[in-house]
């Protein structure tokens, strides 16, 4: 283990990404996602009559801790793209650029060079992710009341872990690709396959094994499915462990073990690392 | 003492339907402190040897060992030996000069990075330019500063793949000199390349490989010696008075192949150095010679022997 190798490549991606233009971008759409997104929420949720979808005002209702839990569909819609947009060209850019090998030849493994990498677009990711939800949380206090302590810390640590299992996947497409364009799309695949297309899958597994379609979304049945269907997605694990933490009617994931939402997130988490480093330790033969 | 080994290594790359195999079962050895030049004609196999040699791929079958450390097994302990400039070496263009050798002094426990930095800088000539960014390089510069970036660790063994390509004159021979120079000083150095001149102005041994086997492993002098009793070699005389008889006399010399006449005198044409000989005839005749010249199987012919032989077969 060369410690120092791995923290070299880490302080150098996470400040090139840091100073990056598309970082800038970022910042604009995290501002309107996390802070936007909390702030407007803690607002109607002190004027539930603004609200037209009766579930959501029952929701907010809750109080400061739903308010959290709610934005954070917004900040996993962006915070994914986030994630997938800075490390997209992670791999293939160095190796378009012919820059890997100057890399692969130091005294450090395969596995530490993508390691390193990891932990540097993740802390470029995290420190302005971190500042935001911080503001997030703030905004929400001064609005609608102080969330739980153990909610806001899982509003935070979630959401970092969050991007971090993105980042990994990315990762993974990253190292495959030889071209940027096949990078880009894999990265749009990725996220429309867990934000858009993993809402379906429950829908149609009910629909395949035969499940009354008028009664689905008040059908215990279909809930259970759907949230064990969930934690085969890092959104799901996400907001499932986010609704472990928030409590209440309607957040709470019913049927499965509080702990499973938790695990499947830790999972989420390592797997793709661990995946990510053994397909670039393969792939850079 | 022996820093690099390679045993029956073997590169093969797996394809959809057909396998191809860059490197076929090489075997050499490269002694410490001399500059082994490695040539062959491109997709002979030389960069998937250095890859494999650096650590950067892994050998299909076979082994390489670099400084006695296996690099495969101790890839780590081997690449802390291992200077590697390649072919096309690709830098973080964002990156001033100077830290971007900080950034790779930084994978060694080095005490004093800066320093260490600011005196590669200025050995390789580009110490106006530490605080400018990489992408501002030119290509020459760039090249200076891979090698820079391969001298960062001190290493035992600096690996050179086509240093030549894309410098001009100028660059080429800048270049060569900083490595000669680094040879002095104990650095052994593993060139490849398809420039002929390059290897032959630079290296002590040659191993020549093509369609990844090697054909042959030596001095060039000694290459010379074995390829020279199958090749030919010219004497050119410059001589007046070459009369028809005496070039009778020279044609009828065993070891002679033919004799031609040159707009100052002959050129004789044989298997080996026939030179006293010829010119004992000459004296004896009464020819004035003013000069006589030999020359013996460069590089090239050599190379173009051993690979044409190789192509036939």
């Amino acid at each position: 283990m060369n410690p120092k190798g791995v923290f070299a490549i880490a302080k150098r991606e996470f400040f090139s990404n840091l100073k990056s233009v598309r970082m800038l971008i970022l910042l604009i759409l995290f501002a309107l996602a996390v802070i936007g997104s909390a702030y407007g929420l803690a607002v109607l949720s002190t004027k539930p009559g603004m609200i037209p979808n009766p579930e959501i005002a029952e929701a907010l209702s809750m109080g400061p801790n739903a308010v959290l839990f709610i934005s954070a569909s917004f900040i996993a819609f962006v915070g994914s793209i986030a994630a997938i947009s800075i490390s997209f060209d992670s791999i293939v850019k160095e190796k378009l650029a012919n820059s890997l090998d100057l890399l692969l030849c130091r005294p450090l493994s395969k596995r530490e060079i993508l390691l390193g990498k990891f932990l540097g677009l993740w802390g470029a990711l995290s420190l302005p992710g971190i500042i935001m939800l911080v503001c997030a949380v703030l905004s929400v206090t001064n609005v609608a009341g102080m969330p739980s302590e153990k909610m806001m810390f899982g509003f935070i640590v979630f959401t970092v872990i969050f991007f971090g299992i993105f980042i990994s996947i990315q990762q993974i497409f990253s190292t495959i690709s030889k071209t940027l364009g096949t990078a880009i799309l894999s990265g749009i695949g990725i996220w429309f396959l867990f934000t858009l297309f993993w809402t379906l899958v429950p829908l149609s597994i009910a629909y395949l094994i035969g499940m009354p379609m008028e009664t689905i979304q008040t059908n215990p049945e279909y809930n259970l499915l759907s949230s064990k269907i969930d934690l085969f997605s890092p959104i799901g694990a996400y907001e499932r462990s986010l609704g472990i933490l928030a409590g209440g009617k309607g957040i709470r994931p019913e049927g499965i073990p509080y702990w499973a939402p938790f695990l499947s997130l830790f999972l989420w988490f390592f797997i793709p690392l661990l995946i990510s480093m053994e397909v670039f330790h393969r792939r850079t033969e | 003492m022996c820093v690099i080994e390679a045993q029956n290594l073997t590169k093969v790359f797996k394809g959809f339907r057909k396998s191809f195999t860059a490197v076929d079962s090489i075997s050499f050895r490269v002694e410490k402190g001399e500059v082994f030049g490695f040539l062959g004609p491109n997709a002979a196999g030389k960069t998937t040897t250095i890859r494999m040699i650096s650590g950067l791929s892994r050998p299909t079958s076979g082994r390489v060992s670099v400084c006695g450390y296996d690099s495969i097994l101790d890839n780590v302990k081997a690449k802390k030996h291992i200077g590697l400039i390649p072919e096309t070496p690709g830098f973080y263009g964002e990156m001033k000069g100077i830290d971007l050798l900080c950034f790779y002094a930084e994978f060694y426990s080095l005490s004093d990075r800066r320093k260490k930095a600011k005196e590669l800088m200025e050995r390789i000539g580009l110490d106006d330019f530490t605080d400018k960014k990489v992408k501002t390089y030119s290509h020459g510069m760039k090249k200076r500063l891979a090698l820079a970036s391969s001298l960062i660790n001190d290493p035992e063994i600096l690996i050179l793949d086509e240093p030549s390509t894309g410098l001009d004159p100028k660059g080429i021979s800048l270049f060569r000199k900083l490595v000669k120079d680094l040879n002095n000083e104990g650095v052994t150095v593993f060139l490849s390349s398809h420039i002929l001149s390059e290897v032959e102005q630079m290296c002590d041994r040659v191993c020549i490989l093509n369609k990844g086997k090697i054909i042959a492993v030596d001095s060039i002098e000694n290459l010379s010696k074995k390829i020279g009793m199958k090749t030919q070699m010219n004497v050119f005389i410059d001589a007046e008075g070459i009369t028809d008889n005496v070039l009778d006399v020279v044609r009828k010399m065993s070891d002679v192949l033919r004799v031609e006449k040159t707009g100052t005198g002959i050129n004789v044409v044989c298997s080996r150095n026939v030179s006293p000989a010829v010119n004992e005839i000459l004296v004896r005749n009464r020819v004035k010679v003013s000069s006589i010249r030999v020359t013996e199987p460069s590089l090239e012919e050599i190379f173009l022997k051993l690979t044409g032989e190789q192509n036939e077969s």
